[in-house]
């Protein structure tokens, strides 16, 4: 279902190699992304500092600096593309602008770096919407479960409904072979006078073999089917209908 | 952002600002009142030292945070601002002593505009300590609104006197959520709704 103001703060697909691959080859792949698409471009680090105390002596510390992957930015930052030494990630932030248009862009950035990168078997599949669903208070509250069917169960409603919650599933073994993680709770939210509930839906792919382009894309709409169904049964109508207005 | 949280950051793999799908979700969820937006950046953050990258990471942190509310706002709106930011952060028009505005300073203005709910979107300024300045003009009616962090602002009103022949001039500094109410003596619809500047 589409939604004139949906929900939907990131998406992300990631596309994770059975054997991962030096920086330098990331690093080459990376500069096959349009430039006319993704200006922006950073390197990415794992930093880890270490801090030697002895007695006695000064302390000592010195950075440990691991290079990850490059990350390229549209430039109103809203689409991102990173290639590291473990996957390709592509990351669309709101407004969402629909599945179509986002897996066209993986496919097009896919196909830039294959030339590079080389065929190379795919291990993982990764599907991941983070939602943040904004709610009016009304006299300073908000009945979250009027909005959402995920919910905290408490063994007394004396002291109503709870202010602040936050619940993490997951399904290891979810339908069609998938896994399925669900991080859902209360958040500060953006906006005065409301407040916030995260749905963050993660369907997986694991222990994959994938190497035929085709297969990938089917897969990752089916994935993306997967993660609607369970997004639609995540809420009620009446944030349909506040998604709508 | 410190060497330490860089690494927790980091540790993570990928999503837009560096979290794992599987992490728990708390890091993302602050992009809007936690950490700085693009937390993934800040590991190289520290080499960053020019003032023209200096600008591009203030404008793209604008960026990212006015993703987050996106989905309030008109799309043109958006397109607009980011334009207004782009010019205001222009590197060859910018003063050298001058700090970019902050991330604090962006995350309140944005909590500002949702909170204000005006037709009319504001000139766009800055202090020289890092502050975004929203500004709305009608005739010799303006209102100018500093955003400091943490939805600390300071205002000021030049409004028109009922004789027209003299202007009142108020000054102010209050938190976001009592703002709204402090401004209705001077009838703020003047600048909210009477179509684009």
């Amino acid at each position: 279902m589409e939604y004139k103001r949906a929900p939907i703060t990131e998406a992300i697909l990631e596309l994770k190699w059975r054997d991962p691959i030096d920086f330098d080859l990331a690093q080459r792949a990376a500069k096959k992304l349009s430039r006319h698409y993704y200006p922006g471009e950073e390197e990415q680090a794992q930093v880890t500092p270490n801090i030697i105390y002895e007695t006695g002596q000064d302390p000592r510390a010195s950075v440990n600096v691991l290079w990850k992957g490059i990350k390229r930015s549209s430039a109103d930052q809203a689409e991102s593309a990173r290639v590291s030494t473990a996957s390709l990630s592509i990351m669309r932030l709101a407004p969402y602008t629909g599945w179509e248009m986002f897996v066209s862009r993986a496919k097009r950035d896919w196909e830039a770096v294959l030339p590079t990168l080389g065929r190379r078997p795919i291990e993982r599949i990764g599907l991941r919407y983070i939602n943040r669903i904004d709610i009016p208070e009304q006299d300073g509250q908000v009945q979250f479960s009027r909005y959402l069917n995920p919910r905290v169960a408490f063994p007394t409603t004396e002291w109503g409904e709870p202010g602040a919650y936050f619940v993490q599933l997951t399904f290891p073994r979810a339908a069609r072979g998938l896994a399925l993680i669900i991080n859902t709770g209360t958040v500060v939210s953006p906006i005065l006078h409301y407040q916030s509930v995260l749905l963050d839906i993660d369907v997986v792919a694991e222990k994959l073999d994938l190497i035929r382009d085709e297969r990938i894309w089917e897969l990752a709409t089916a994935m993306r089917g997967e993660k609607n169904r369970v997004f639609e049964s995540c809420i009620t109508d009446a944030a349909r209908e506040m998604f709508n207005a | 952002m410190s060497a330490i949280q860089a690494v927790a950051a980091m540790r993570t793999m990928p999503g837009a600002n560096g979290q794992s799908a599987r992490a728990m979700p708390q890091d993302s969820i602050s992009e809007f009142h936690g950490s700085m937006p693009g937390t993934s950046a800040d590991a190289t953050s520290a080499v960053r030292t020019t003032m023209e990258e200096r600008l591009f990471q203030s404008s793209a942190n604008f960026k990212i945070l006015t993703s987050m509310v996106a989905m309030h706002l008109p799309v043109e709106w958006r397109e607009k601002m980011f334009q207004q930011i782009d010019t205001l952060l222009d590197a060859e028009q910018w003063e050298s002593d001058d700090a970019p505005p902050t991330v604090f300073s962006a995350r309140t203005f944005l909590r500002l505009i949702l909170a204000l709910n005006s037709s009319v979107r504001p000139g766009l300024g800055a202090s020289h300590d890092g502050n975004l300045i929203a500004a709305w003009t009608k005739g010799k009616n303006r209102l100018t609104v500093e955003c400091l962090g943490g939805d600390r602002l300071k205002w000021s009103v030049v409004r028109e006197a009922p004789d027209r022949e003299s202007v009142d001039r108020i000054v102010g500094a209050t938190g976001l959520g009592r703002f709204v109410s402090q401004l209705a003596p001077y009838r703020p619809e003047i600048w909210f709704t009477s179509g684009e500047q």
